[in-house]
């Protein structure tokens, strides 16, 4: 009975003059993730895709006046909000304790200012407007060039804390998904606003995609760059030859195939120095080998077009031994190629190095790095299936591996690639 | 009385079944419960000497198969589960003085093989009526049953001379299932049409032919111990060498593509060429020629109109801890990804979609192709269509894959990768 009175006076007390706790500065910090409304309404409406058959045609130089662009800009802010808000929600769904983890969050909230800045973006109705706006959007793409390190260092201090590998590669693959919509309607938008402002008008490019594509000079230029990184990390080279079937351009991304080709072409180069590097003992040698055998190339990269199935096809055939790793395995996030990791110093070393960054940043963050913590071939066939195609890797053990990237054509009348 | 009717149904079809039958008749009647069945089935069966099969063979010879429907031992054997030997076991069983090891593997497989096809049997009494009332699959099925009872009734094998016995009566076993394949594949061509669901024949299908490689590594293994082959255990060779399996599959392909095109290209080898490893080649005998004679059509076929030399093919072998890779790659144009889909199907031949017939057809009516009898001349380049689907059901049976990537335009690669006996990782189990 007493006990009964007790606690009905604490229940008194407490509605009487209710104070809300103390909240200490990291639970501050932390709480203003939580939930928000105008997130949640635009993270559940559907995405409207874009198809980029349609967005060729619409930038044809008749469309590009000032008011098309107005309403490109105001089109652009509502696909973005969306988008963002998708992406946010994969943030958000995530666990906890790993998304408690410093890079992860700092990108999380940086994702979470740019929503609530776009949203307070008013609609956007004359020129003062979209000029802002494009200032606006300008400096979230750029600024954003590095997400893909970020989220690699990001996930690999919090592995340990996701409980299972599916909610890692569920999360990644959404952000990463959702994230190339956005850069590509992002710099489409940006493209088409730098064009018509400087008046040229160029039939070369429609936005972001180039009419003039040609795959087989896009390879050429990714072997180029892959070559120049291989040379400053391992002072050898070996040759690359390339054969082109394709002599027609097709309109594409050029960004895009030529970061999936950089990625591939890392691999094979890295995969080839270092298998050759082991039995050869040292690097003379290797220069060696490779300098006697430059009419005997040890990677060959095969371009061909199929234009029944609209689809195109790098075949990347190197040499460098394989990985003794089945496949799911080497497409898992974080998984890194075990190239016979002798001592523990060199496992340190490894981690010091600077992490990849994106598009165009590659050139110069990335230029010492031949590989990263393990993101290239996921997020290489992610791409790959973005734009319709698929990358299957087939490995020869103790021989090499032979890679087949195929991407879908955009120009044609199909709603395969949803942007 | 179901018995019956079926044997009403199986007459008129009968002279389409009787092209692969021997001569004698059979005078004994199947000594089993359905006695009472069967003389009731006599006096009925007005035309008896024309509608009963004829096998020579005396073992087999003292059977009728009167009815599909009471079989209880089938029944009580596919319900078991077969026991699946390792090859490492196989080898590893060695020899002993006085042939102890042949009265065991005797006795291994006659308590095995009657399960095995007994499920096969069961398979086929699963397959709706209408496609299994085929007269080929219907042939096959009693010729499984034949075969499962004569196993069946074998007494249990004690002593050398009865192993011996078991011996021939297995060689006669082998040599009665060696044209299952045709018979299969051309029963079921016309009765897909009533088969709703795709997955049915080919898991069928699969299982079948698999089992029936199986069954046959197993016999052969076991009618090889006997000989003393230097290097060889049984049917497992020691040291096999899959250079010279490609080498020997060229040449025997070449000779098959000069007949029918008059021109053939080259193969070059590279890879690990001098690996040397213990090995039952058997269905490689069978993967290898297919997917190189697919390879050399494609050659052809492509370079027809050109007039700079054939292409060649090239074979690289590649040998880790766990498999055996084989990639065969071709300059033979490639497929379109339709193609490439349909060419995993049982039936599917590209071949009859070629428009110019005078290259390679498909032409059923000649003598029956066993492909593990690889020495035939009379065999086609293709058009039967089952040799990439069989080679991979093969293929992952071993344990392993069968991936074909194609460029169009170009070419294509095959991946053949089969696992090693010595494998820890993909145990193969016969």
């Amino acid at each position: 009975m007493s006990f009964y009175r007790y606690l009905s006076t604490t229940v008194k007390s407490s509605t009487g003059n209710f104070q809300p706790p103390i909240l200490s500065g990291i639970v501050k910090q932390l709480s203003k993730f939580s939930s928000q409304n105008e997130l949640i309404e635009y993270s559940q409406r559907p995405i409207e895709y874009t198809f980029p058959n349609n967005m060729i045609e619409s930038c044809s130089p008749q469309y590009s006046t000032p008011i098309d662009l107005i309403k490109r800009a105001s089109d652009l802010r509502d696909q973005l909000l969306v988008r963002l808000a998708h992406c946010l929600y994969s943030f958000q769904s995530i666990p906890f304790l790993p998304a408690a983890n410093p890079t992860l969050l700092s990108l999380h909230e940086r994702y979470l200012k740019a929503f609530e800045n776009l949203a307070r973006f008013s609609k956007i109705e004359t020129i003062n407007d979209e000029e802002k706006f494009y200032e606006f959007i300008n400096r979230f793409f750029i600024q954003n060039n590095d997400v893909i390190g970020l989220l690699s260092t990001g996930c690999n201090e919090a592995q340990k804390y996701f409980k299972t590998y599916k909610v890692l590669k569920g999360f990644l693959d959404n952000v990463l998904h959702k994230r190339l919509s956005m850069r590509l309607l992002t710099e489409h938008y940006l493209e088409l606003h730098k064009q018509q402002k400087s008046n040229k008008i160029n039939s070369d490019w429609r936005g972001a995609i180039s009419m003039k594509f040609s795959p087989a000079k896009a390879a050429q230029q990714c072997i180029n760059d892959v070559s120049s990184i291989c040379f400053e990390t391992y002072t050898v080279v070996p040759h690359i030859e390339l054969e082109n079937n394709i002599h027609e351009p097709i309109p594409f991304f050029p960004h895009i195939v030529e970061y999936i080709l950089r990625e591939l072409l890392k691999n094979s180069m890295r995969a080839i120095v270092e298998y050759n590097k082991v039995s050869f003992g040292n690097i003379q040698n290797v220069k060696k080998y490779f300098d006697d055998n430059r009419d005997k190339p040890l990677c060959k990269v095969v371009i061909s077009s199929d234009p029944i199935d609209e689809v195109f096809t790098f075949a990347i055939k190197d040499e460098g031994g394989g990985v003794n790793a089945s496949y799911d395995e080497i497409f898992r996030y974080m998984f890194t190629g075990n190239v016979m990791e002798t001592d523990e110093a060199n496992k340190g070393k490894i981690e010091e190095i600077d992490v990849l960054s994106d598009f165009q940043e590659r050139m110069v963050h990335s230029s010492k790095q031949m590989y990263g913590y393990g993101f290239g071939l996921p997020i290489c066939r992610l791409y790959a299936k973005f734009f319709a195609g698929s990358l299957n890797l087939q490995q020869i053990s103790r021989i090499g591996a032979d890679a087949y990237l195929r991407l879908g054509y955009i120009h044609t009348n199909s709603t395969r690639v949803k942007i | 009385m179901l018995g019956t009717k079926l044997n009403r149904l199986i007459r008129p079809l009968r002279p389409l079944a009787r092209y692969n039958t021997n001569d004698a008749t059979i005078t004994v009647k199947y000594n089993d419960k359905n006695t009472t069945q069967t003389t009731n089935e006599t006096t009925n069966n007005r035309a008896t000497p024309s509608t009963e099969k004829v096998i020579r063979d005396k073992h087999l010879a003292n059977i009728t198969v009167t009815s599909f429907y009471c079989q209880s031992a089938i029944e009580q054997y596919a319900a078991k589960q077969s026991t699946r030997l390792t090859p490492l076991t196989m080898m590893y069983i060695g020899k002993t003085e006085d042939g102890t090891h042949l009265l065991r593997s005797a006795q291994y497989l006659q308590k095995d093989l009657p399960i095995r096809f007994a499920h096969r049997i069961d398979d086929f009494r699963n397959l709706p009526f209408v496609v299994a009332c085929n007269p080929l699959l219907l042939d096959s099925h009693e010729r499984f049953i034949k075969i499962f009872h004569t196993l069946h009734t074998f007494p249990p094998i004690k002593t050398l001379e009865q192993e011996k016995e078991f011996t021939e009566l297995l060689k006669n076993t082998l040599s009665c299932t060696s044209d299952t394949l045709p018979l299969l594949v051309e029963g079921f061509r016309e009765s897909k049409r009533h088969i709703k669901q795709e997955t049915l024949v080919r898991n069928f299908l699969d299982r079948a032919l698999t089992s029936r490689l199986a069954i046959k590594m197993l016999i052969e293994h076991h009618i090889a111990m006997r000989k003393d082959r230097s290097n060889y255990i049984g049917a497992i060779c020691m040291s096999f060498s899959p250079r010279k399996l490609v080498e020997s599959s060229a040449e025997y392909v070449k000779k098959v593509c000069r007949l029918q095109y008059g021109v053939a290209p080259n193969v070059k080898i590279d890879g690990h060429v001098h690996s040397t490893f213990p090995y039952i080649a058997t269905p490689l005998y069978y993967i290898i020629p297919e997917m190189l004679k697919n390879a050399f059509r494609a050659t052809v076929e492509h370079h027809r109109h050109s007039d700079s030399g054939l292409p060649t093919v090239g074979v690289t072998i590649a040998v880790n801890e766990d498999e055996l890779v084989f990639r065969i790659k071709d300059r033979g144009g490639g497929m379109s990804r339709s193609v490439l889909e349909k060419i995993f199907d049982y039936h599917f031949s590209s071949s009859n979609l070629a428009d110019n017939t005078s290259f390679s057809y498909a032409d059923f009516d000649h003598p029956i192709y066993d492909p593990i009898v690889t020495r035939d001349n009379t065999n086609k380049m293709s058009g039967y269509g089952f040799g990439v689907p069989t080679s991979r059901a093969y293929c992952e049976y071993l344990n392993g894959s069968l991936t074909i990537e194609t460029m169009y335009g170009i070419g294509s690669d095959v991946y053949v990768r089969v696992g090693l006996l010595t494998s820890e990782n993909r145990i193969v189990r016969l």
